[in-house]
């Protein structure tokens, strides 16, 4: 077997393993994740009916969506009504693809493409989304979803530049783009969120972490606004615009939306957990090491069934990393109220892009004065 | 006259939000912990428990006519409940007791009776405003059926639901 | 005494339609009368009125005519009266320069209007009695000083200041025996000083001197000085204790009452009565559910004996069978033995009865009144045409009540008029039309039935065509259908005349509501002459088409045999009868409740039906079924949709119609007041029973309705 050809079987794999063994059934138990969490939240149970504990309920959610009558109202523009779904799934499905999401298994690595501008191609397929959004306000030619549209383009818009600025100290820390460089530079370095974890005696270190802190807080609530999620939701505002871009979708359209926002949700998690969390990586303590206390890092670089395991390992801490963080964006969903509208843009053009913007120099001036 | 509202005076901690959102989330969690914990114990399952034994007394169920210890049906078809009823639930049509039946006193008897439980909103006027005591909410809740002609109590159903209701004042007694 | 020449305009004012003619003429101070040439008589038709003797210039005697009426104006004046017919040029006499209030200014011998006056006429009348205004009286009402006129009794007085009195016995349309002693006030007469004058207060009016018992304000008529206060402590405690008297042995069956909502007991023991009971003694047993009469249930508890029902029936109905048997708690209402209540007003007891001893037999127990939507109409079996209120619900048709209209019916109607609406809801109605298809009649749809009637009609010419009208239909009706009649060149129109013995009361010989509008619009001929040749022209074959509207020509007097011979019977109406089966065509109308219109009744009276209730099924309203006719039989296109002369609605036919008929113009069908309008006086006869006569009616409805 050329080695083009394995890698072209091997990516196929990754991309059907990771879309429908991983991301679709988390999208499904994401939204599950959703209503039970929220219900608890509210001291209700939520869905408790379908299988044990309700388990199977998205599964009953999907054949619902699908038996759904598929409704196209005569006033839309068809084309663009029919495209903006779809338009609205792929860019977050897509840009799972540069996410590193294990070490290796059977020695390859499980990155899908690992490519030199990692970050950049993240942001350039996630500012996609918008036209999905954009499209579908539009197409419906009517007034709430056209709101929508509006409100969604100028918000993305405004907040992709707080989250490209927020992650400048990264790259001025590591050098690189690429995102399985920025792992392994945590992996030697210590995770970005706790920088001063790598060598708690440098006190640069323990400097650095202000910028990476501020640069996390900001990067997250950038993602929480481009993933239109509360207290960000106001592109589909059920209360004012009784539901936004989608008042006019019904049925696999609809759950295309829906699904694009989780699916959204997961890779923008995913980008955390890579850029701030050291992605796959968990050092395990082993005190009985020669050379006393050590921190064990394990990866699919051994031989034999070990290396196998510790690549699944790998997978399993970073999608559990993910579900963490989607944990935290529910949890943040069922207590915050939604913003007002000039509020949501002057945090983000006032406050955010500010704050990112001197962040920048802070890291800047800290990266150059650490002694290497 | 228009009244002007004092904003409070926010502290800086108060102005950067995120220590209120925090204490936010910690509210939330508490709930989601106590829910966990089973310390919360709010909803009721409902098909396998059921809220019989909770009605309160003033329970506002399905409305039904009674019949009194004599074995009649106390309405007189005055109609007031059917001119009162917000939804116009009810449609009577009054008959007239013919002359030498037992009760031929009381002249006057609901023909039909017919009561649309799907325009009901279980409001209660229908009780309040009956001069006769005939009309009662019972604590009947789980109306359901297959058509909407199913949905539409007829006097059988009514009194059938309604059965029968003691201690009630006996107006149309001989003696009165 | 002078002479001059003036310009002056002539007129015949009983002739609108001949021209005035413009005249010079001379003014002659020294002759009496006024003088016109042969050829202006001529002109203007004047009729010769008598022969006077005039003494010439010359000495000489001749006799020559008195003609009149004439009308001269000159300038902004007027004058009516008669001239002679002599000599060759108009000459102005005295009498009529007086009359005119003009004068002859010496100076420029010229006629002017009196420069005194110039706008108005004046001069010197005599007074006489008639011209005097009425005579009033002050009372003191609640301590306000008011004028009425003398007569009055105390009670509408006293609802006229605007503090109504509560009653039950008083009926403003019958005597007062003042049995009820509900309408209690407090009466005092002016204060009387030593000298035998009243006594004046501080702001110049009488003082009062209260009597100190309570006296009924129902019988006693108002009178100068006099005092009332309907509203003291005293009179609201002596209501009170009536209310608690009169409530003693009163069941308390509301629910079951038919009376309840429109009941004066429940009313006034609200406004008026104490909330509770404290009579704890058994109720007085007396009959309940008696048939007083065919159409009259009585129950005697609820009875308050204020013997309304005993009075109308003596002074109204002229059939005295009611009265009271028993004494105290124990009167009763009861018919006379042997009698019955039956006569033909025996309902109006039911009106009148403040509570509910009186139930009507036919809407007992139907519905309770606080759901019947009441649409002002008027009654359509007779002539008289009373007013009523129609009562429905949900488009039921539950009862006929009369309106007060004192140029018509009074307060009061016959129970063969209240009860005569059942038709409309009966099964026989016409639901859609029919249309014969190989000797049968198929449902069709509108736009093929009036189609199918023009392409029928077609081949006839209109000395075969015959319509039978009704005096059942309003005047639009009638309108229209002289119109169609027009389009299809028939001459053979007339309406069916109806009758039945009449009453002095209300009810009239005349069973067609509208004889006197089909009358007016030229659709009905004198004493049914044309409806005569009708019959005959059938009989003898001439007649080959039949268009009846409204009527069955098998009852009036067309057999069936000739019926089935004729080559084409279309038949508009409400109910299938034994004549629709023979019909080519059948178009189902409406009623007299389901559709707008007017009417002329027996005494020129233009009234005017609303819609209480929609028609059944598809049934059409009557005169957009005759518009649509009209259409397709004149080939405007399609029928259904282009619309001839704009007629679009009931009021442009009205329009139309009171554009070609003198008696109507200046009307809308929205402009005719709710008690009518009076367009001619067709009858003499007086006015319902108790009223006065026709002009005093008129000008008290002008007081009421201003125009």
């Amino acid at each position: 077997m050329s080695a083009t050809a394995f890698l072209l079987v091997t990516s196929l794999l990754k991309i059907l393993g990771i879309v429908f063994v991983v991301i679709l059934p988390m999208v499904s138990y994401s939204v599950y994740a959703e209503r039970r969490v929220s219900a608890l939240i509210q001291d209700r149970l939520g869905p408790n009916r379908v299988g044990p504990a309700g388990l199977f309920q998205p599964i009953a959610d999907a054949m619902k969506f699908i038996l759904k009558e598929d409704f196209t109202p005569a006033h839309v523009n068809k084309f663009y009504y029919w495209l903006a779904p779809c338009l609205a799934m792929v860019p977050a499905i897509m840009t799972i693809a540069v996410v590193p999401f294990g070490s290796t298994l059977f020695g390859v690595p499980m990155v899908i493409a690992d490519i030199n501008v990692g970050v950049l191609y993240v942001f350039a397929i996630a500012s996609l989304g918008v036209y999905g959004i954009v499209i579908a306000g539009w197409s419906s030619n009517s007034k709430y979803p056209f709101l929508g549209g509006v409100r969604a383009s100028s918000q993305m818009i405004s907040y992709e530049l707080s989250l490209g600025l927020a992650v400048i100290p990264i790259f001025l820390l590591v050098g690189q783009l690429r995102l399985t460089s920025i792992v392994r530079y945590q992996i030697e370095n210590g995770w970005m969120i706790a920088p001063f974890l790598g060598d708690p005696t440098n006190v640069w270190k323990w400097l650095l972490t202000i910028p990476m802190f501020i640069s996390f807080v900001v990067f997250t609530i950038a993602i929480f606004a481009e993933t239109n999620r509360l207290p960000f939701d106001l592109p589909e505002a059920e209360q004012e615009l009784a539901g936004g871009y989608h008042t006019e979708y019904s049925s696999m359209k609809f759950a295309l939306f829906f699904l694009g926002e989780y699916a959204a949700m997961i890779t923008g998690s995913a980008i955390i957990v890579t850029l701030f969390f050291g992605a796959w990586h968990l050092p395990l303590p082993w005190w009985d090491h020669p050379h006393g206390f050590h921190w064990l890092l394990i990866d699919g670089s051994l031989g034999g069934w070990r290396g196998i395991l510790g690549g699944l390992f790998n997978i399993f801490v970073f999608f559990a990393k993910v579900a963490a963080l989607l944990l935290i964006f529910i949890w943040v969903r069922w207590t915050l109220p939604r913003f007002r509208y000039d509020q949501l843009m002057r945090l983000g053009w006032v406050f955010f892009f500010e704050i990112a913007l001197v962040n920048i120099f802070i890291a800047a001036l800290i990266v150059a004065y650490m002694p290497k | 006259m228009a009244i002007t509202v004092r904003r409070p005076n926010l502290s800086w901690s108060e102005r950067a939000y995120l220590p209120a959102i925090l204490s936010g989330m910690a509210i939330t969690l508490r709930h989601l912990k106590n829910m966990l914990a089973g310390r919360t114990k709010v909803t009721m399952q409902y098909p396998e428990q059921k809220w019989d034994s909770y009605l309160p007394e003033h329970y506002r169920g399905a409305p039904a006519l009674v019949k009194d210890e004599r074995d009649r049906v106390r309405c007189v078809a005055c109609q007031l409940c059917e001119f009162i009823c917000p939804p116009r639930a009810i449609k009577i049509v009054p008959g007239e007791i013919p002359l030498g039946e037992r009760f031929a006193k009381v002249e006057k008897y609901p023909e039909e009776f017919d009561i649309d439980m799907i325009r009901c909103i279980y409001c209660g006027m229908c009780e309040e405003v009956c001069p006769e005591q005939a009309i009662f909410l019972r604590k009947d809740y789980a109306i359901t059926g297959l058509t909407r002609a199913d949905m539409v109590h007829n006097k059988e159903k009514l009194i059938e639901i309604g059965g029968v209701m003691h201690g009630l004042v006996l107006k149309w007694n001989e003696q009165k | 005494m002078g002479f001059a020449y003036a310009k002056i305009e002539l007129r015949n004012p009983r002739r609108a339609d001949l021209r005035p003619m413009s005249v010079q003429a001379l003014a002659d101070s020294g002759a009496n009368w006024s003088c016109i040439p042969e050829h202006v008589r001529l002109q203007l038709e004047l009729e010769e009125a008598e022969r006077r003797e005039v003494i010439l210039a010359d000495g000489t005697r001749k006799s020559i005519p008195y003609v009149g009426p004439l009308e001269i104006r000159f300038e902004n004046r007027l004058s009516f009266g008669g001239a002679l017919v002599m000599g060759d040029q108009v000459l102005l006499g005295a009498i009529s320069m007086e009359d005119m209030d003009v004068v002859i200014e010496p100076k420029s011998r010229k006629l002017s209007v009196n420069p005194a006056s110039p706008n108005v006429a004046s001069g010197f009348v005599g007074q006489t009695q008639s011209l005097q205004p009425p005579q009033t009286v002050n009372v003191q009402i609640n301590g306000v000083w008011r004028q009425f006129p003398k007569g009055t009794r105390l009670i509408e007085a006293c609802e006229q200041a605007g503090s109504y009195v509560p009653r039950y016995c008083y009926h403003k349309k019958l005597s007062s025996p003042g049995n009820c002693r509900m309408c209690l006030i407090e009466m005092g007469m002016p204060k009387v000083g030593p000298d035998r004058k009243p006594q004046l207060g501080p702001d110049g009016k009488p003082e009062i001197n209260w009597m100190p018992r309570p006296q009924i304000c129902c019988a006693t008529d108002v009178s100068e000085g006099l005092g009332v206060r309907t509203h003291s402590p005293m009179v609201e405690e002596c209501r009170r204790g009536v209310m608690e008297f009169l409530l003693i042995n009163h069941p308390l069956d509301c629910p079951i009452c038919d009376q309840a909502g429109e009941c004066r007991l429940q009313e006034f023991s609200v406004e008026y009565g104490r909330q509770d009971s404290r009579f704890l003694e058994n109720k007085v047993k007396k009959p309940k559910n008696i048939e007083l009469g065919p159409r009259v249930t009585l129950d005697d508890e609820r009875c308050i004996l204020c013997s309304r029902c005993i009075r109308f029936s003596k002074e109204i109905a002229k059939d005295d069978v009611l009265g009271f048997v028993d004494r105290g708690s124990f009167s009763t209402l009861t018919a006379h033995p042997g009698k019955r209540l039956e006569n033909n007003y025996s309902l109006n007891t039911v009106d009148i009865c403040p509570v509910g001893a009186l139930t009507s037999s036919d809407f007992r127990f139907k519905m309770r009144i606080w759901f019947l939507k009441e649409t002002k109409s008027f009654c359509t079996s007779c002539a008289t045409g009373c007013n009523t209120l129609i009562g429905t619900r949900e488009d039921a048709i539950y009862r006929q009540t009369p309106r007060e209209n004192d140029a018509v019916n009074s307060c009061w109607m016959c129970d063969y008029g209240r009860l005569n609406f059942d038709y409309l809801q009966s099964d026989r109605r016409l639901l859609e039309p029919l249309v014969r298809d190989q000797d049968r009649l198929q449902p069709a749809t509108w736009s093929h039935a009036l189609q199918s009637v023009a392409a029928l009609l077609r081949p006839f010419a209109g000395w075969q065509i015959a319509i039978l009208a009704s005096g059942r239909m309003t005047n639009e009706e009638l309108w229209l259908t002289a119109r169609l009649a027009e389009s299809l060149g028939a001459t053979l129109i007339d309406i069916v005349p109806r009758s039945g013995p009449a009453d002095d009361i209300l009810l009239s010989a005349d069973r067609n509501p509208n004889t006197s509008g089909a009358r007016l619009l030229r659709v009905a001929s004198e004493s049914a002459t044309v409806l005569q040749q009708i019959k005959e022209s059938i009989y003898s074959g001439q007649v080959q088409a039949l268009i009846s509207l409204g009527e069955n020509p098998l009852e009036c007097g067309i057999a069936p045999e000739q019926l089935a011979r004729l080559p084409l019977y279309i038949a508009m109406d409400l109910l299938s009868n034994n004549s629709t089966s023979y019909a080519s065509v059948v178009l189902p109308s409406l009623g007299f409740a389901e559709k707008r219109g007017s009417m002329i009744n027996g005494k020129g009276r233009l009234q005017r039906l609303n819609r209480a209730v929609r028609g059944p099924g598809e049934a059409r309203d009557d005169w957009d079924i005759l518009r649509s006719l009209i259409q397709a039989i004149s080939g405007n296109a399609s029928a259904t949709s282009s619309q001839p002369a704009g007629t679009y609605t009931i009021e442009d036919v009205f329009r139309q119609m009171s554009e070609a008929v003198p008696e109507l113009s200046g009307l809308t069908l929205s402009r005719i007041s709710d008690l009518g309008v009076q367009v001619s006086n067709l009858d003499k006869t007086p006015g319902p029973p108790g009223e006065p006569a026709q002009e005093k009616v008129r000008e008290r409805e002008l007081e009421k309705h201003p125009q």
